[in-house]
């Protein structure tokens, strides 16, 4: 995997001293229930529609339960 | 000081993520039950407070809904963090807010489960998609009627951006 391919700079937690904590090893290795449902690379699936933000909804009009 | 952008310790840290691979497995496991749509049945997660530590995920998302109610999961019902993600109390949210809030993790080698993965770019700096990091160089994606699934993270050609807020 390519290394340093976010172009956004400025505010990276890399190179934040006070943040090393996350660089520990606490749940970035690949777990193998992930593995066994991964699709392989080609895998025909369905396009990513773009995101957009709440279509004339607002939270306060959502349904909202129990 | 923690050491994290969220100020969890390292134990709820590692539970928070432990939290985020249970929750996406079960949705990807689940795919028949959970549909994707950009109405606002995509917030029904947070709006029914629904939790993996019971079983249950949401039966409508989009990408920018269920990443941002498996993160609410993860650290805010389960450790009270205010709304990181967003910064709208939990309460809406897309990529385009998404990507403003959190840290920037610029080295692939530092990417961490429940690190928020974006690709492309609609115009104005809002990304077109997100995805979470789980880890081994995969992510959860909820991005269409297909899904969800689990991918490469470079699955599409266009990553911007990775941020996190745990």
């Amino acid at each position: 995997m390519p290394d340093d391919k976010n172009f956004m700079t400025g505010d990276a937690l890399d190179d934040d001293p006070s943040l090393q904590a996350d660089f520990e090893d606490d749940g970035d290795g690949l777990d193998p229930e992930v593995a066994e449902l991964a699709l392989p690379d080609g895998a025909d699936i369905v396009l990513d529609h773009d995101d957009m933000p709440d279509p004339g909804a607002p939270f306060e009009t959502r349904e909202v339960g129990s | 000081m923690s050491g994290r952008v969220s100020g969890l310790s390292d134990q709820h840290a590692a539970h928070a993520r432990q939290l985020i691979k249970k929750s996406t497995t079960m949705m990807v496991r689940k795919r028949d039950y959970c549909h994707y749509t950009q109405d606002a049945r995509r917030w029904q997660g947070i709006d029914r407070k629904l939790t993996i530590t019971r079983g249950e995920v949401p039966a409508y998302s989009d990408c920018s809904s269920s990443s941002t109610w498996i993160l609410w999961d993860a650290i805010a019902r389960t450790y009270g963090v205010r709304d990181l993600v967003n910064g709208e109390d939990w309460k809406r949210g897309y990529t385009g807010t998404q990507i403003t809030r959190g840290k920037l993790v610029r080295h692939d080698k530092n990417i961490k489960v429940g690190d928020l993965v974006f690709y492309g770019d609609q115009g104005g700096g809002v990304p077109k998609h997100v995805a979470i990091a789980l880890g081994g160089g995969k992510v959860f994606s909820q991005g269409s009627e297909g899904g969800p699934y689990i991918l490469n993270i470079d699955y599409r050609p266009d990553r911007v951006a990775v941020r996190r807020y745990i």
